[in-house]
């Protein structure tokens, strides 16, 4: 699975994909002002995505 | 679109780095999280801390398990993992048997064609079906 990061809510939740904001799994129902957000702050995601899947 | 794994109704810590998953439908899973716990250096404070490990609750809304703000594994990757291993576990058990897939259905009672499911990883392992095939090793020790 490529970089991701995942919106979630009540009963829905979103797998998005960094680089293309593509959504691999689920739906985003109303996530799309958090896909907005994602968008604008594309440079965290990718810092935030190799801080936390670091490989031992 | 795929529509992904369910969410999760409840969580606890079993023997090792186990995790006993009980799905939004209530179905359960025993999830090995060991390999997971070693492969990415965010879980380091998991691996020999039992306490920790024990402290796992489920994420809000139920899409996640987590022990902290970081240190989270996604409903997906344990469903993923479930099916995984559910099918591992099942082709183990029917191999140790000398059992053809039919024969191994019929002696519990399972469709062969949902017992194809669960070897093939594409249906989530009953509990039903794995306390069923402890239950059958059972009665032949007793026999």
């Amino acid at each position: 699975m490529p970089a991701h990061f995942q919106i979630e809510g009540r009963g829905f939740r979103a797998l998005v994909e960094i680089e293309t904001m593509v959504v691999r799994v689920g739906n985003l129902r109303r996530a799309r002002e958090a896909l907005t957000w994602a968008e604008a702050n594309i440079e965290l995601l990718r810092s935030e995505w190799r801080r936390l899947n670091q490989r031992t | 679109m795929d529509a992904g794994a369910p969410n999760l109704r409840a969580v606890e810590a079993a023997e090792d780095r186990r995790l006993l998953v009980t799905w939004k439908g209530g179905a359960e899973s025993v999830v090995d999280v060991a390999r997971h716990l070693a492969e990415y250096a965010i879980f380091a404070p998991l691996r020999s801390d039992d306490d920790a490990f024990r402290r796992v609750q489920v994420g809000e809304w139920g899409w996640c398990v987590h022990w902290s703000d970081d240190m989270e594994i996604s409903s997906d990757t344990l469903w993923r993992l479930a099916l995984e291993q559910g099918a591992a576990w099942l082709r183990a058990w029917r191999r140790a048997h000398r059992m053809t897939q039919a024969e191994a259905a019929k002696a519990l009672g399972v469709s062969p064609r949902m017992w194809r499911y669960y070897e093939a990883g594409s249906h989530l392992l009953p509990k039903t079906v794995r306390l069923a095939s402890i239950g059958l090793d059972a009665q032949a020790r007793a026999a």
